[in-house]
């Protein structure tokens, strides 16, 4: 008797929970008022937190009676400061990642979720976002763009959008984004060849018919680690597919790319790294070689940049004596690339199908347990509408966000209050240009590298012994093989 | 009086029992739930597809197959070298002294220890630098199929110590009368250990046995710490899996793997203490 008893309860507490764990009717009547309170979480502080915080206060400005908490978890990074002889004050920024306290904080946000429901809106930078939109934590949020009747569609670019889906559904909502471009050296003949999506495979063949003097190099990149690394970013959906989990590493591809980034270094075809890594272990400023920044040293026939050097090279075109112009001093500080004098825009970098992906620098999920959607909705939309201090690291998906970011790098009002002036003629051109160049690059986008953190450290750190001669390119394959194919075989 | 004899065990009982129903039973039997459905959060019940699934899943598979060969590995070996040391240790007159040496580890913190191992372990670590210094090429201790071999050594260092005591003590009962027959019958120490010491330690051994299986699922904490979550394929156990799915939210699948685990410990205690009341009868 007292048996069945036991087994009796036992059974009342199995079913009880077999129901799950009710969501709160999500209202769809955007007419209702905006009010109430809501939590935003993210762990890197660094591009994060002020854009946060400038938003949640201009936001609570906007809809008196809403509070915005705003939850970091990630410390901020270090600044050094020191002054050579010469009385310039070098500013080193030195921001580490720390994979003990990432942990932690997914520890913690799991126990939220789990527990309390956790934060209403969450920073898409470290946590594996579509891991949990399969369990169902995460909001589909192309259901509140296509039902909100004050969502302007046309004011975003949808493409990106379409290219941040998951399975169907919009989890990640990104509020900017990145992708890289071809810059390469007119003289060498490339013109009308490098427009659309070139991929490194179609960039190693036109490699091959230079014939370059020893002190210019095909491509701006610092040994062939580096070059492998953007080789492999670009090629990363080819290598792993989230959707149907499945890893791609052993049909020969992977190590083809590894053979030619080794080729690269080789061949001469880049520069080595500036640092050994026994230099990098004890960097400090006594070891920083002031580099005199006047001097050419730009020597590389391809470049790849990220799309905020159209500014430079708009600004050379349509400035050509803006020595002092911000944007052009801030290219001519960055060596190794292309001779600006003979730079020409090629097209945008794809992977070896002819497919392109942006990669992510600020996005948002919803948690699907969320309080209060209505609002949580409204102030994620309301971010994609500004631009906050953290936002300035990409391109605003908002197309009117962008417009005005772009504005304030022209004329330098983005890092110099002071500067933010009316643009002049020129700067209105470059201005033009840019949005107008941009929106071409961006059409090409069609997917989002879902950038794993554990993949990348798998991938880096047995590409590091591959690089090094510790291992072969088929040895290497397979060992990142059989371990990211057992890490997606769990998710 | 007979009531209150009955009654009374319970009530002393009563504080642990409703702590382990608190924080024990009855959230098992609650999170037990979420094995039968889709997703936690808006899901719908599913019965045993959660389980089906699981037993597809290939990183499962792999990590109990791995969880067996360890077992079948390092309980046998860990249970043989605490004999061989219980039975060197029987007569010598400096007995408590080794006995407090071999329980040190037990009571050493698991962080400290995964600091001294990894240093032990790794490529370029103490044991490697001693090979080299021999002649012989170095071993990728953690990250390769060696690593089953450094996972067994440490299983070995934590619990031979607490098997140990259990042998001795076991041993300690056996009548010394026995032993002296034997001799007077002629019969040598080898012959006397297997027919007598052995045969007489069999009721230790079951417990020393269910004992190990158990300490045998807590060497996960050690390999966590040495080589983290996603450690050389050949030492990726089932609380890898289980650890990975709480981090990524899985919860459905966590606790189809915590049921699967549940019901298989059960089954082989049970199968183990039925075999040990037959022995004995």
């Amino acid at each position: 008797m007292r048996k069945k008893i036991i087994c009796g309860l036992m059974s009342a507490v199995l079913v009880s929970s077999c129901t799950a764990e009710s969501k709160p009717t999500i209202s769809k009547d955007f007419s209702q008022p905006v009010s109430g309170e809501i939590t935003v979480s993210a762990y890197d502080s660094m591009r994060y937190k002020d854009g946060l915080e400038e938003a949640a206060r201009l936001f609570e400005q906007r809809y008196p009676g809403t509070k915005i908490n705003v939850d970091t978890f990630g410390s901020m990074p270090e600044i050094k400061t020191m002054e050579t002889e010469d009385g310039v004050t070098l500013s080193v920024i030195t921001a580490s990642s720390d994979s003990g306290k990432e942990k932690d904080y997914i520890s913690r946000l799991n126990t939220n979720i789990m527990g309390t429901g956790g934060s209403d809106l969450i920073a898409a930078d470290i946590i594996p976002w579509y891991q949990y939109s399969d369990s169902g934590y995460l909001e589909d949020l192309s259901l509140y763009i296509e039902n909100d009747p004050d969502f302007n569609k046309e004011n975003y670019f949808n493409g990106i959008f379409e290219a941040s889906k998951y399975k169907g559904g919009l989890y990640m909502l990104p509020q900017s984004f990145s992708f890289d471009y071809l810059e390469y050296d007119r003289r060498y003949g490339f013109d009308g060849k490098l427009t659309g999506i070139t991929s490194y495979k179609a960039l190693m063949e036109f490699a091959e018919t230079l014939n370059l003097p020893e002190e210019t190099k095909a491509f701006n990149y610092l040994g062939g680690e580096q070059m492998f690394n953007r080789m492999f970013s670009s090629d990363y959906n080819y290598f792993i597919d989230f959707e149907t989990k499945k890893v791609n590493f052993t049909d020969g591809y992977f190590e083809e790319l590894l053979h030619s980034a080794k080729e690269a270094e080789s061949r001469g075809w880049i520069s080595l790294p500036s640092f050994t890594q026994d230099e990098a272990a004890t960097f400090s400023f006594d070891n920083i070689v002031l580099a005199d920044i006047n001097e050419d040293s730009t020597n590389a026939v391809f470049g790849f940049n990220g799309v905020h050097s159209l500014y430079s090279y708009l600004t050379k075109k349509h400035i050509p004596d803006g020595q002092d112009n911000i944007n052009v001093a801030m290219s001519t500080a960055t060596a190794g690339g292309v001779n600006s004098d003979y730079s020409e825009i090629g097209g945008i970098v794809g992977d070896k199908e002819g497919s392109c992906g942006y990669s992510l620098m600020n996005g948002y999920v919803m948690n699907s347990q969320s309080q209060n959607r209505r609002l949580a909705w409204e102030f994620l939309k309301f971010m994609l509408e500004i631009n906050t201090p953290g936002s300035i690291a990409g391109i605003p998906v908002n197309k009117e966000a962008m417009s005005e970011q772009a504005r304030l790098y022209i004329t330098g009002g983005l890092f110099m209050p002071e500067m933010d002036t009316e643009m002049t003629d020129a700067e209105k051109q470059i201005h033009t240009d840019f949005l107008s160049i941009t929106e071409d690059f961006v059409k090409s986008i069609t997917s989002h590298i879902i950038n794993d953190s554990y993949i990348s450290e798998v991938v880096f750190t047995e590409v590091s012994e591959f690089f090094s001669g510790g291992r072969s390119a088929e040895e290497t394959a397979k060992i990142i093989q059989d371990k990211i194919q057992l890490y997606m075989n769990e998710i | 009086m007979n009531r209150a004899k009955k009654i009374t065990p319970f009530i002393f009982i009563l504080p642990g029992l409703l702590g382990f129903m608190a924080f024990y039973l009855v959230p098992f039997f609650y999170s037990l739930g979420y094995a039968f459905m889709d997703k936690p959060v808006g899901g719908s019940f599913i019965g045993f597809q959660n389980f089906a699934d699981l037993l597809k899943n290939k990183s499962y598979i792999k990590g109990a197959v791995n969880t067996l060969r360890f077992m079948l590995i390092g309980i046998p070996s860990c249970m043989a070298v605490s004999l061989i040391g219980a039975v060197i240790l029987k007569d010598i007159k400096s007995q408590k002294m080794w006995m407090l040496i071999f329980l040190i580890p037990l009571v050493i913190p698991s962080g400290s220890m995964a600091f001294f191992w990894r240093m032990l372990f790794d490529d370029n670590g103490f044991l490697n630098s001693l090979l080299v210094k021999v002649g012989i090429n170095p071993v990728s201790w953690l990250n390769s199929g060696a690593a089953v071999t450094s996972i067994t050594i440490i299983f070995i260092w934590k619990n031979i110590g607490y098997n140990m005591v259990l042998f001795l003590s076991a041993m300690a009962n056996i009548p010394r009368d026995y032993y002296e027959y034997a001799y007077v019958c002629g019969a040598g120490k080898l012959k006397a250990f297997f027919s007598i010491t052995l045969v007489y330690l069999i009721p230790a051994f079951f417990l020393i046995f269910i004992m190990s299986i158990i300490n045998s699922f807590k060497i996960f904490k050690e390999i966590y710490m040495i080589t983290g979550s996603y450690p050389h394929e050949s030492i990726y156990m089932l609380q890898h899996f289980m650890n990975n799915m709480f981090t990524s939210l899985n919860y459905q699948r966590l606790t189809a793997a915590t049921c699967l685990m549940v019901f298989a410990v059960s089954a082989l205690t049970q199968g183990l203490f039925a075999a040990e009341r037959r022995f004995l009868r």
